[in-house]
């Protein structure tokens, strides 16, 4: 029955991301984008299959990113604010399980989101060529890796809407997604510089921001480049652990966090 | 009803006045969104780190642009290309994979810009980047070969699109821009290339006219040799030898046989030496405009 306290929070909070309109609104745009992208592809001089492939992903990306970033810094402090939480807290439910709940329910509105742009972006590629050929291991291995860059942007909405303000949350939590894309860039320049201090700066910055450019298996739809296994159950679990992490210092602050 | 009539009047009038508004600003709306001045383009690699993971998309974009860009400057036929190289960077910048973007890059740079160092930059980068795209070798050879005359480089990117896309037909090419090269040398890498390519080489047909094109590139090598030692003989005589044979022993070690078979014809008043078979040395040659 403990164990499943955590699930129940969990249910709730994906039936209220599901009745959210910023939910909706972006939920409906990456979709248009997507469909339009075959009429988009039109516009180029062949090669029309990574255009559509392209759009499909990046909008996944880049709307997932937004899904995840305003849902998950309402999740703790609008309960908060709404003192929503505390006939919740009331009962025997810890408050690493609350937020382990709430992370959990938002998740799933991730990976229902991406299946559905994962979905949507298969037909227009069905569409276009007529066949199964581009939809395969690579596609799976790639939609499968962005709900765990989703998986992080959310858990570190989470964890700074634990101890900060909704605005200032997201901007904290798009600026870490946004620094670990561009360190992802940069990390080779940096590498090959002389200066010791830059090398060591790596180091740490390794450590401590995300690196989504192991999560992202773009080019592999676009190319169809080879996926293994290992590699993508590497790349999961470096994603699965670091999202993990995130949720476990969430839970850390909210337990030590003065909600009265 | 009368008051909705005035808002109805209203709504048309503003419905009318925002048609003809976007009318008349289309012209320059569009105008703002052509290239104009290359300066204004980012650069490739800065844009690759500021585009958040999105590279590939913003690879699109700019190859969007780079494509009307083309279709823009042919309709004006003002011929200035100028912006051409600065967006085939960009593109390959953010997708150093994009083969097709070097391709159309470098062959429209070389054939329709007559940019040729810039379509030898677009081209080199993108063999550099994705080596086993044989069309890249092809168009370089293709850009040297019709528009710089250098048949050397040209024969060697031939070889280099056979050998990387596995087409042994490309060394049918190979071997022809190795005979405007005509040097013993040449004809020696194009002959070897052509074994290799016999031994590839599956269809009946292809083999065939590898064997045929191999007859013909060492019938070319003989009279080759052959007419270096009729100038040098005509150099210290001053005049033609009455037969090939006055060539033996400073000129010539022997007289060869025909290589494709048939036998060599000496005209002694003009001076010309050609094979029965094949005719005369006479290697396709494309005249600049």
């Amino acid at each position: 029955m403990t164990m499943n306290r955590p699930l129940v929070v969990a249910g709730n909070t994906l039936r209220e991301a599901l009745r959210e309109r910023l939910f909706y609104n972006l939920v409906v745009f990456a979709l248009l984008l997507i469909l339009g992208s075959l009429t988009i592809s039109r516009l180029t001089l062949g090669e029309q299959y990574r255009i559509i492939a392209n759009i499909g992903t990046s909008a996944t990306q880049v709307f997932g990113t937004l899904i995840a970033v305003f849902l998950g810094v309402g999740i703790v402090s609008r309960e908060i604010d709404r003192r929503t939480c505390y006939p919740v807290l009331a009962r025997p439910v810890s408050r690493a399980g609350f937020l382990a709940g709430k992370y959990l329910g938002l998740l799933a509105t991730l990976v229902l989101n991406v299946a559905l742009m994962a979905a949507a972006t298969a037909l227009m590629l069905l569409v276009y060529r007529g066949g199964s050929h581009s939809v395969g291991v690579a596609f799976i291995a790639a939609f499968g890796l962005m709900t765990l860059q989703l998986a992080i942007v959310a858990a570190l909405a989470v964890l700074f809407s634990t101890f900060s303000s909704p605005t200032l949350s997201s901007i904290c939590a798009l600026a870490i997604v946004g620094a670990g894309w561009l360190f992802g860039e940069v990390r080779v320049f940096w590498l090959q510089a002389h200066d010791v201090g830059m090398k060591w700066m790596v180091q740490v910055l390794d450590f401590v921001l995300p690196n989504m450019g192991l999560l992202d298996l773009k080019e592999a739809v676009t190319y169809g480049d080879p996926v293994t296994l290992a590699s993508v159950a590497g790349r999961s679990l470096y994603g699965a652990c670091y999202a993990a992490t995130l949720v476990a210092l969430a839970a850390l602050t909210f337990s030590r966090r003065d909600i009265r | 009803m009368r008051r909705t009539a005035q808002l109805a009047l209203l709504t048309l009038a503003l419905a009318a006045t925002t048609t003809l508004a976007r009318a008349r600003l289309e012209p320059e709306a569009q105008a703002a969104s052509q290239v104009r001045n290359p300066a204004w383009l980012p650069d490739g690699r800065l844009l690759r780190a500021a585009s958040f993971g999105q590279r590939l998309v913003v690879a699109d974009l700019y190859w969007l642009k780079l494509v009307q860009y083309v279709g823009e400057t042919v309709l004006s036929k003002t011929q200035r290309w100028d912006a051409l190289y600065p967006l085939a960077d960009i593109v390959t910048d953010l997708d150093p994979r994009y083969g097709y973007a070097y391709e159309v890059a470098g062959s429209d740079l070389g054939g329709v810009a007559h940019r040729y160092d810039e379509a030898d930059q677009i081209l080199l980068k993108g063999m550099k980047n994705v080596p086993d795209r044989w069309m890249l070798p092809f168009i370089y050879a293709s850009n040297k070969f019709l528009f710089e005359q250098d048949y050397a480089t040209a024969a060697a990117y031939a070889r280099r699109a056979a050998e990387v896309g596995n087409r042994p037909h490309l060394a049918l090419l190979a071997a022809n821009l190795s005979a405007l090269v005509d040097t013993d040398q040449e004809y020696g890498i194009a002959l070897a290339f052509l074994d290799q390519a016999l031994a590839q080489a599956e269809q009946p047909e292809l083999r065939e006219q590898l064997d045929l094109r191999r007859a013909k590139i060492r019938t070319y090598q003989v009279l080759s040799q052959l007419e270096r030692a009729l100038a040098a003989f005509r150099r210290d005589h001053g005049r033609q030898p009455i037969a090939l044979g006055e060539l033996l022993g400073r000129y010539v070690a022997s007289i060869p046989e025909d290589p494709s078979g048939g036998e060599l014809v000496y005209d002694p008043i003009a001076g010309t030496v050609q094979s029965t078979r094949i005719g005369p040395r006479a290697p396709i040659r494309v005249t600049p405009k």
